[in-house]
């Protein structure tokens, strides 16, 4: 039995203004074992982080099930930790407050949550900045904080919903290998989204290619580079050849999602004039 | 308005440093000469207006008796008795605003129905300028302190309501996604995430509302009333004292000014945690 | 981003789908169904409260009798000649603000030297609580119709003013460099990228006027006046007629209520190029 189990995951959504449907998540099924680090790779709007608020517990799926170490989930619980997207700290506290925010939902006094959350200012390379806010730090800093607070509560399964996406080029990279060397010792099974195909070959055991809406299992690669991997690696064949793999499979789905997006936008628009 | 342009050491063009001392520090303090000009002049051309004859004293009274009368009005116990008046009905009825707007303004952002169901009275309410219930309250509560301090408190409530209402509701939702997914309590939610999150939009609700507030002791004490500073310039302009009258006027701007000024110091108080610049 | 990011307060569980009609029905119009509620059990209470003698009629009338007045009035005909008192007065004072504080605003915002004149004005005027003029206006113009007019002008006058210069100085300096790399005219920048970043600021400066101009014009109605609203309110009000009163509330309220959204739905229509950002009404 895999440590996440995800069986037939449906998620369909009702709009009651226009009494339409939205199937968002078509009968998805995804394991992922201990200590794997698994990335599931998707055009945008299908479903992915949809996927991750489910196996977090914070949205319930109207089909299938998600089980983690054999108990079914049903709401968020202390075995798993998000790292959000845009960071999402809370404006209002500190770097080491933010840090220890789940130790203390957990009922910790806020005294020890942050006597708990120091080391892993240290883990993310943070020391000095415990006294920060958010608006004080660059956008690499603010995951930073996002991973350490999530790290905080000890997870066991890291549930991390496209944390780069919004940082520059160069700032990624670095991220991402910081990232690789922060997983290799704290040994945490990671469930990863990303829509960047290198990202996601760079990062992952396994990377799991999801079509576009409604989302269902395109691929399940096994990426077979050994670790530990340094950034040059990025520029071997054998990482190549994997992302042209991914990239042959995604490419009508990426297209499919464009031409619906300007589907989408001209209806918006024509809507925006009616209004 | 023009922060920015304070606060930032004003980067000018290298040639500047090579021009006459007196240009170039005229050229840096020119906002404030120009201003300064402008008062100053005012005040003469009104000044020496009224002493020619262009201006009528009887309307318009001149700089100088408004001085006049300012010193003299300052010695005299019943001016402090106005001041004690009307500073209380501010306070009093704006405290009230406060107590009872935040909670439901909370409560309404909160439970989602509860706010459909108090919308439409409160959108009239908020709508409708409030001098017109004068009649209707000093019918209820007679001339004295009390009908000025409902008024005082239906001014200010409904925007610090709405306000109040509008931070709660416009929480951004990620984070309340953060505090579900660490299995916050409740209690938790409201703390870290409700309460920090619209307090901006609380102090600025607080901030409207005392504006508010002051323009419902004027309007309630020139409405009807036996004391106060409104009354006072009733009464001034009854016995046709310009000057007075307009003392009067001064006397209740500086109220609103440093009214306003203390709730922005408030205000900067609680957002150390905002980013600088920009921040007004 | 993902389809839980944008639409995701629009949409709802798919067992919803499978609810019976008028569940899905409710759901559709919930807002306005509870707004209805809450208004109409509010006129219900009150109606009943007075009739079981818990609230005294000559303080809050009740419901019933502000309807039978209402009708009085209008069978009686003296209230078209108040109503349009009061919009003559409002709709002078209130255009000639909007002229002239509009026309500061862009003086003040595009001149530099003007700038520096004008703003210390802005300033203190503005903070100035206009509605303690009334007064010493009354004494300068009478209790007639031009009193009322000057008292809305200048209430208004000042937030028209202030947005505009605000509206004018607040342009993105991309955008003026963008015309002036194509080799705009002064006249050419005016028109083409300072008065459209412009218009938003005023239409929010003559929302917050109009206001402001409704609060002017009642008080100096019902402090001397021998015709419009605020003075019928007044009357009624010293002779006890509690219901006639309310009339005129209400239809002081209905219109404030009118004026606000049609200024926001202008607003709105002139907001249409740029993202939706939250005001704080």
């Amino acid at each position: 039995m895999a440590k996440l189990q995800a069986t037939d995951v449906r998620m369909e959504y009702y709009q009651p203004r226009t009494g339409s449907r939205l199937l968002a998540i078509d009968n998805l099924s995804i394991g992922v074992e201990e200590g794997e680090f698994v990335s599931v790779l998707g055009p945008s709007g299908c479903g992915k982080s949809t996927f991750l608020k489910i196996v977090d517990g914070l949205i319930a799926p109207t089909g299938g099930q998600v089980m983690l170490d054999g108990r079914a989930i049903s709401r968020p619980g202390p075995d798993r930790a998000m790292v959000f997207q845009d960071a999402a700290l809370f404006p209002w506290y500190t770097v080491v407050h933010n840090i220890a925010y789940g130790l203390e939902c957990q009922g910790l006094r806020s005294a020890e949550a942050r006597t708990r959350a120091k080391p892993l200012i240290e883990l993310v390379g943070l020391r000095g900045f415990e006294h920060h806010y958010p608006y004080e730090l660059s956008g690499g800093m603010q995951q930073r904080v996002n991973l350490a607070r999530a790290l905080a509560v000890d997870p066991e399964l890291l549930l991390m919903d496209e944390p780069f996406a919004a940082l520059d080029a160069q700032t990624r990279e670095l991220m991402q290998s910081e990232l690789l060397a922060i997983w290799q010792q704290a040994h945490k099974t990671v469930l990863f989204i990303t829509h960047q195909i290198d990202e996601a070959v760079f990062l992952s055991d396994r990377v799991i290619v999801m079509s576009a809406r409604p989302g269902r299992v395109l691929a399940d690669i096994v990426v077979q580079i050994p670790r530990p991997r340094a950034l040059a690696v990025k520029r071997s064949p054998a990482f190549l050849d994997y992302v042209d793999q991914v990239w042959n499979l995604i490419e009508s789905e990426v297209k499919r999602t464009m031409a619906a997006d300007q589907l989408t936008t001209a209806a918006r628009v024509s809507g925006q004039v009616d209004r | 308005m023009d922060r920015a342009e304070r606060t930032q050491p004003r980067l000018m063009d290298v040639r500047m440093a090579a021009m006459p001392r007196v240009w170039r520090s005229y050229l840096e303090n020119e906002r404030a000469i120009f201003g300064v000009l402008s008062f100053v002049g005012f005040f003469v051309f009104w000044e020496v207006g009224a002493a020619v004859g262009w201006v009528d004293l009887f309307f318009f009274s001149s700089p100088s008796r408004i001085l006049t009368a300012a010193i003299r009005e300052v010695q005299l116990p019943r001016l402090w008795d106005d001041f004690r008046v009307s500073g209380t009905e501010l306070i009093v009825g704006y405290l009230g605003a406060v107590a009872l707007g935040v909670p439901l303004g909370i409560f309404a952002g909160w439970y989602r129905r509860f706010n459909f169901f108090i919308d439409p009275w409160l959108n009239f309410m908020n709508a409708l300028p409030r001098v017109a219930l004068l009649p209707l309250i000093v019918l209820w509560v007679g001339i004295g302190i009390w009908s000025k301090i409902v008024v005082v408190f239906l001014g200010a409530f409904f925007t610090i309501v709405i306000n109040t209402l509008y931070g709660v509701r416009t929480v951004d939702r990620r984070l309340l996604e953060v505090a579900a997914s660490f299995n916050a309590s409740q209690v938790r939610v409201f703390t870290s995430v409700v309460l920090p999150g619209s307090v901006p939009f609380i102090l600025a609700g607080l901030r409207l509302g005392v504006g508010r507030a002051l323009i419902g002791v004027i309007v309630g004490e020139l409405y009807s009333s036996n004391a106060g500073v409104g009354h006072m310039i009733t009464i001034a302009a009854q016995t046709l004292q310009t000057d007075r009258l307009l003392f009067g006027v001064i006397l209740l701007t500086l109220m609103g000014v440093v009214a306003v000024e203390l709730l922005r110091v408030v205000e900067r108080r609680f957002q150390a945690w905002r980013p600088k610049v920009g921040a007004g | 981003m993902s389809v839980s990011g944008t639409a995701e307060s629009m949409l709802v569980d798919v067992r919803l789908a499978e609810a019976p009609l008028w569940q899905r029905w409710y759901l559709r119009n919930e807002r306005l169904l509870l707004g209805l509620a809450g208004f109409v059990s509010v006129l219900i209470v009150w109606d009943l409260a007075v009739r079981l003698g818990y609230l005294r009629v000559t303080f809050v009338s009740s419901p019933s009798r502000i309807f039978d007045a209402a009708r009085l009035e209008v069978s009686q005909g003296r209230i078209w000649g108040d109503i349009g008192v009061s919009l003559l007065e409002f709709g002078l004072g209130y255009a000639a603000a909007a002229v002239l504080g509009i026309s500061i605003g862009f003086v003040a915002g595009w001149f530099r030297r003007a700038n520096y004149i004008i703003d210390p004005w802005l300033a203190a005027l503005y903070a100035t609580p206009d509605v303690a003029l009334v007064p010493l206006i009354i004494l300068w113009l009478g209790i007639g119709l031009w009193s009322k007019v000057f008292v809305v002008f200048l209430t208004s006058l000042f937030a028209v003013a202030i947005n505009t210069l605000v509206g004018v100085q607040s342009t993105e300096a991309r955008f003026l460099e963008v015309a002036h790399s194509f080799g705009a005219s002064r006249a050419r920048v005016f028109r083409t990228v300072v008065l459209p970043s412009t218009v938003p600021f005023i239409l929010t400066g003559l929302r917050l006027a109009s206001g402001r101009a409704l609060v002017g014009v009642v008080l100096a109605e019902l402090i001397a006046a021998n015709q419009g609203i605020g003075f019928m309110i007044s009357v009624s009000g010293s002779t006890l007629n509690t219901a006639r009163l309310m009339v005129g509330v209400i239809l002081l309220g209905a219109f404030g209520v009118l004026l606000g959204e049609v200024m926001r739905r202008v607003e709105r229509r002139f907001d249409a190029w740029r993202p939706q950002m939250g005001d704080g009404r």
